[in-house]
């Protein structure tokens, strides 16, 4: 890494560090907890949609999954919060592999539709299994003792600050370190010439399967520290609003790139509470949002800052 | 209820409601097929139909039919200047997925801000009801499936002799074809997109009575479509007839035997079987509207 980019990275980390003792006031705390968590669902998402050309719509289904996964243990079994975090991550990341399986054979906008359709299905399971999931009333984690068997000396905000900004970090430096590997650069491939890579044997459709269940693992995690921070798991977690937030923070952020989507969920979790006044015209100006960067700055904001600043965008 | 009853209840119910879902999968496979686009605010000009006609009639004291008319003209037009002026300048592959995207992001918004959010019953005038034996069907489903019917058999009729029809079947099979025989495409993409418009607005506006009109009804019409669209063939619209009422029988019976929570599955998982063992529809190849 260039020197330039060695200090930004160690600079955003101990910003990053600094943080909770800078900042008091309990509603930034949520704020930023809230953001990692996006981060986290959005990066996730920058995998198949910047790497791969693999338009996830229904995202979302992993990060209920995960979710629910820790949820149903820890409320049903009585799990605590560390143990949940294996099978939340498993079973996403199988659901990934098994969405592929069915759906990475296919061509660009059947993918999108596939994605759809099976975050769909695990909508209406989620509404419909009441034995399991409690249906619409949604399921309640039990609160964990504060400090997470970790330090004693933080807050509850504190810790969960930690802990959501670690996994955040790590995927942003997963995903830094993927572009500049093997791995991330036969995605890259795969991505710019499909023919060309199958020509060269590469088994498009095994790392199509890999990609895939990465970034729902990722979701996973997302939905992991989702449930356990807010209590609850409800199914509207597996809706459209939560594919929709990370398609748009990549798209409008800038998708493939680390940069784009760290400012693009930024952009849509300071929105929200700008907004909060009018919070009922927040979708709408999402859309319009959506459909100005597409017009405008199809590569997303990330990209174009990147090159005024004369930064690497990833 | 004797099991004939309860099937020949449900079946007429599917075939009407399916009725609804052929002219709604029609657009789509308008659009797919002519500009190989995927509109994801489909549903939402169903919607627009639905709550439109509720709008007109509720503000303007209009008939039932004059409101339903002008929202489909209305909505035709909006598709229309959508594809004119944020469509046609998109340069990215993915573009047009994700700015149909944003619209539908927009709309169910903005209609939920000037609608409100709760369902709102929309009568029809016909309020008779027909019994044939104990299956019941009333006058509104019958005239829903008679207007449907005659409606797409139009549509098929108008795309196989007529010279705007031979025109957008030209451009489905080959858009560079197209422009070496002269043909103005911008021009054939925004009728495309406004036609397309009017059949979803069209069939928001007979269904509405039946689903109730509310900001969100588009989301699930759009899979279906989709599901029709594929599993019937893109671009055919026999297809669409065939597949729409299919998928509204299976969806009705499935619904009476297995409970209205489940229903939906019934689609979706169609969608997905297709998707996965044949692309291109059960019917077959991908040519004629």
């Amino acid at each position: 890494m260039s020197m330039k980019t060695w200090l930004l990275w160690l600079g955003g980390v101990a910003l990053f560090a600094a943080v909770p003792s800078l900042v008091t006031v309990p509603y930034f705390r949520v704020i930023f907890i809230l953001f990692f968590i996006y981060l986290l669902l959005a990066l996730s998402i920058n995998i198949p949609m910047g790497f791969l050309e693999l338009f996830s719509f229904g995202h979302a289904a992993f990060f209920a999954l995960g979710a629910y996964t820790a949820a149903i243990l820890a409320a049903r079994l009585h799990w605590g919060f560390w143990p949940t975090l294996l099978p939340a991550v498993v079973i996403s990341g199988v659901g990934g592999v098994l969405v592929a399986l069915s759906a990475a054979r296919l061509r660009g906008v059947y993918f999108a539709i596939a994605t759809l359709a099976l975050a769909q299905i695990v909508h209406i399971i989620l509404l419909g299994a009441m034995s399991l999931t409690r249906g619409p009333m949604g399921l309640l984690v039990p609160a964990q003792p504060a400090p997470f068997g970790i330090a004693r000396a933080l807050s509850y905000h504190g810790v969960f600050y930690y802990i959501a900004g670690g996994c955040a970090l790590l995927a942003m430096l997963l995903t830094y370190r993927l572009a500049r590997s093997s791995l991330g650069q036969t995605f890259i491939l795969i991505r710019e010439n499909e023919h060309l890579a199958r020509s060269v044997g590469v088994p498009v459709f095994r790392y199509r399967l890999i990609g895939t269940g990465i970034s729902a693992a990722m979701a996973g995690v997302a939905g992991w520290l989702y449930v356990f921070y807010y209590g609850i798991a409800s199914p509207s977690l597996a809706g459209v609003h939560y594919t929709a937030l990370p398609l748009l923070m990549v798209l409008v952020g800038g998708r493939g790139t680390l940069i784009g989507p760290v400012l693009g969920t930024a952009l849509f979790t300071a929105l929200p509470e700008v907004l909060r006044p009018a919070g009922e015209v927040q979708d709408a100006v999402f859309g319009l949002l959506l459909i100005a960067i597409l017009l405008w700055m199809p590569r997303g904001l990330g990209p174009g800052l990147a090159r005024w600043l004369r930064l690497p965008a990833r | 209820m004797s099991p004939i009853v309860f099937y020949g209840q449900q079946m007429v119910n599917g075939l009407v409601i399916g009725m609804g879902y052929a002219l709604f999968a029609a657009g789509v496979g308008l659009i797919y097929g002519v500009l190989h686009v995927l509109n994801f605010a489909h549903g939402e000009f169903f919607m627009l139909g639905a709550v439109g006609t509720y709008l007109i009639m509720a503000k303007l004291g209009v008939d039932y039919f004059t409101a339903g008319i002008l929202t489909t003209l209305a909505v035709g037009a909006f598709g229309l200047l959508f594809e004119r002026l944020l469509h046609r300048p998109l340069t990215d592959h993915w573009g047009s997925l994700l700015i149909t995207f944003g619209l539908s992001l927009f709309l169910v918004n903005a209609v939920q801000l000037t609608f409100g959010g709760q369902p709102k019953d929309v009568t029809p005038p016909f309020q008779g009801v027909l019994q044939v034996g104990e299956v019941f069907v009333t006058q509104h489903r019958l005239v829903i499936f008679c207007s449907g019917l005659v409606l797409l058999l139009g549509l098929m009729l108008f795309v196989r002799y007529t010279a705007m029809g031979r025109t957008f079947r030209a451009v489905q099979q080959s858009t560079v074809g197209a422009i070496v025989v002269g043909i103005n495409i911008p021009l054939v993409y925004m009728l495309v997109f406004g036609l397309s418009g009017a059949l979803a607005a069209l069939a928001g506006m007979l269904l509405g009575p039946l689903t109730f009109a509310s900001p969100w009804v588009g989301a699930p019409m759009l899979l279906k479509g989709f599901a029709i669209v594929i599993i019937g063939g893109v671009g055919n619209l026999a297809g669409a007839l065939i597949g729409g009422l299919v998928l509204g029988v299976a969806e009705s019976v499935g619904g009476g035997l297995f409970g209205t929570t489940w229903q939906d599955l019934i689609s979706y998982v169609a969608l997905l079987l297709v998707l996965y063992w044949r692309p291109e529809g059960l019917l077959g190849r991908r040519e004629g509207l």
